[in-house]
């Protein structure tokens, strides 16, 4: 398999079955029985953004990610299209003080079939920034873990689903405080083009004890088809009394007040729902910082949304 | 110089009639005060003009510069020439100032004409600087956040930057401090020109002290039953509107009822056993 061109010139590493290529030296990877494993001990090489590619296939399905105590990296992981992909988890753990941004992105094809687990286990002071892009992928399971294991750990996780015609997605998303001190925000933007249908079930716990703990849950959906569906749980389990915790929920068609107000400055109703539906896009698309990556990502959700009453 | 004309203008929502035969010119370079109590028209007034789906045209028409705006589109009055000012800006998560402004700027360009963005750029800091707001307006996302006075500065930032033939501006004084107020007073009277007519929608004669109007208008029960000169302001704001009860025969006006709407809720309930 070639590296598409869109990712040539970055640094990037080609995890293919049985086999990792890359240029440039990558120290920390290893092939394990069920995929891969990376143990990122040194900040150095991975303070700028490296992009991790999986093909997509189905011997070889698990990527799981350490950082060691203090540990900064920046990372991309692909998942490129493949019409028979199958199912994939992503571990991720990190030791104390270790700070790992993230960008998730599944550009699966239509056709293909996605089951997703990801889990993290966030040791004292971590901190996990993961930005997620669900753009491929006609039947999408995806389930999510996220462990606020020690105090003072912190995790942001952003959230862009575009689902397409007859696409099916669920998405189920846990964040746990078990430890006191700890923060999550989740913020979930979805779009159901066409006839798709997005169920999503999200919940935060905070346990007993776990005190000035903070829990957040953002979540904006809209329905840009007359079949299509979005439905949303949000749900917050508090078991301790001194802590902050939220949620918000708006899923529609678009706003009929938010249209009449762009087009009192003169955007066509076209032009006024391209640039409502861009404010869905842009906090993902603006965490893409390799312009030729971006400019893929754009496309490939232009041809995902082809056709959408825009 | 522009000229907007409206005439014996009847509107409904919802099947019930909610302004009865409202006649009004407003050429370039003049300043129109609209007052009157809570819920008889003044707003519904700026909305049917820029063309809110939600009003029906009974009878009557508006025209801008001759062109009947009865049938035209929102979008089309605003590249005609008109602006409206709100009174609640509404919220649009995600779409940053800067992208909605160019968009705007650039919707209102000739056809085939590319904003210069270099250029642009520049007129809206001069612009944000003028109005005295932030650095870091370009970049929050449309109206999401603001205070109630920088939502009616950026108001007042886009109408610059849009240069209107008319425009409508609805109780742009509500929410603002004093030093707000006169911000944006100065902001609009420096505007004032030949080329710009504006209606002024607004309670309070503080807003007419910094923006002066050439004519006063009020509005009762989905008329103008009264207009005259600046004088009126000063009687309003001495007097409430009692004195025009007496003037016109009118023994009561009732604000219109408003029946409250559930929004929804993201609650979810699931049977299952209390416990504790």
């Amino acid at each position: 398999m070639n590296l598409p061109r869109y990712l040539e010139g970055d640094r990037v590493v080609l995890l293919r079955p049985s086999f990792i290529e890359y240029e440039g030296d990558f120290p920390g990877f290893r092939l394990t029985d069920r995929g891969f494993s990376l143990s990122i001990a040194n900040s150095q090489k991975w303070a700028e953004p490296v992009t991790l590619v999986l093909p997509g296939f189905r011997e070889a399905n698990h990527l799981r990610i350490r950082l060691a105590s203090g540990i900064r990296a920046i990372l991309n992981v692909i998942h490129l299209s493949t019409p028979d992909q199958g199912a994939f988890a992503l571990s991720l753990e990190l030791s104390e003080g270790a700070s790992l941004t993230l960008t998730d992105l599944y550009l699966g094809t239509d056709a293909s079939v996605q089951i997703v687990d990801r889990f993290a286990a966030m040791d004292r002071g971590s901190s996990l920034e993961i930005a997620t892009g669900l753009i491929g992928g006609s039947r999408l399971t995806m389930k999510d873990e996220w462990d606020l294991v020690a105090e003072e750990s912190r995790i942001s996780a952003d959230l862009l689903a575009i689902a397409g015609t007859k696409e099916q997605w669920k998405i189920t998303q846990t964040t746990r405080h078990l430890a006191p001190e700890t923060t999550s925000s989740t913020t979930n933007l979805l779009i159901s083009a066409h006839d798709a249908v997005v169920n999503l079930a999200v919940s935060g716990h905070i346990g007993k004890g776990n005190h000035h703990s903070d829990c957040q849950q953002t979540n904006r959906g809209v329905i840009l088809g007359e079949k299509g569906v979005i439905s949303v749980e949000p749900q917050l389990l508090i078991d301790e009394y001194d802590v902050k915790a939220g949620h918000g929920c708006a899923i529609g068609q678009i706003n009929p007040e938010e249209l009449y107000y762009l087009q009192t400055r003169g955007l066509t109703e076209s032009e006024a729902k391209r640039l409502i539906v861009a404010g869905y896009l842009s906090p993902l698309l603006n965490k893409i910082t390799q312009p030729a990556l971006a400019r893929q990502v754009n496309r490939r959700i232009n041809r995902k949304m082809k056709g959408a009453d825009l | 110089m522009s000229i907007l004309e409206i005439k014996d203008l009847v509107v409904s929502v919802e099947g019930k009639v909610i302004l009865e035969g409202i006649n009004l010119t407003v050429k370039g370079g003049e300043t129109h005060a609209i007052m009157g109590p809570n819920g008889t028209g003044k707003s519904t007034l700026a909305q049917v003009i820029m063309g809110h789906p939600k009003y029906v045209i009974e009878n009557g028409e508006i025209r801008l510069d001759g062109v009947l705006l009865n049938e035209k589109t929102v979008d089309e009055r605003s590249r005609l020439g008109l602006f409206l000012g709100m009174q609640n800006p509404v919220e649009v998560p995600g779409v940053t100032n800067f992208d909605f402004v160019r968009a705007a700027v650039q919707a209102h360009l000739p056809q085939g004409q590319h904003l210069r963005l270099g250029k642009f750029i520049l007129s809206l800091e001069d612009a944000a600087k003028e109005l005295k707001m932030g650095s870091g307006l370009a970049h929050r996302h449309l109206n999401e956040g603001f205070s109630g006075g920088e939502k009616k500065r950026n108001e007042i930032l886009q109408m610059k930057l849009l240069r209107p033939k008319i425009a409508l501006l609805d109780e742009i004084d509500s929410g603002l401090d004093v030093d707000a107020l006169r911000i944006v007073g100065e902001n609009v009277t420096a505007m004032k020109s030949p080329e710009l007519g504006m209606i002024l929608i607004t309670h309070y004669q503080r807003l007419l002290d910094t923006i002066v109007p050439d004519v006063v208008h009020i509005i009762l029960q989905g008329r103008i039953v009264k207009t005259g000169g600046r004088e009126l302001i000063a009687k309003i704001d001495a007097e409430g509107y009692d004195w025009l009860k007496a003037e016109l025969g009118i023994e009561t006006w009732e604000e219109p009822e408003k029946t409250p709407v559930s929004l929804g809720t993201c609650a979810t309930k699931k049977p299952g056993p209390l416990r504790g």
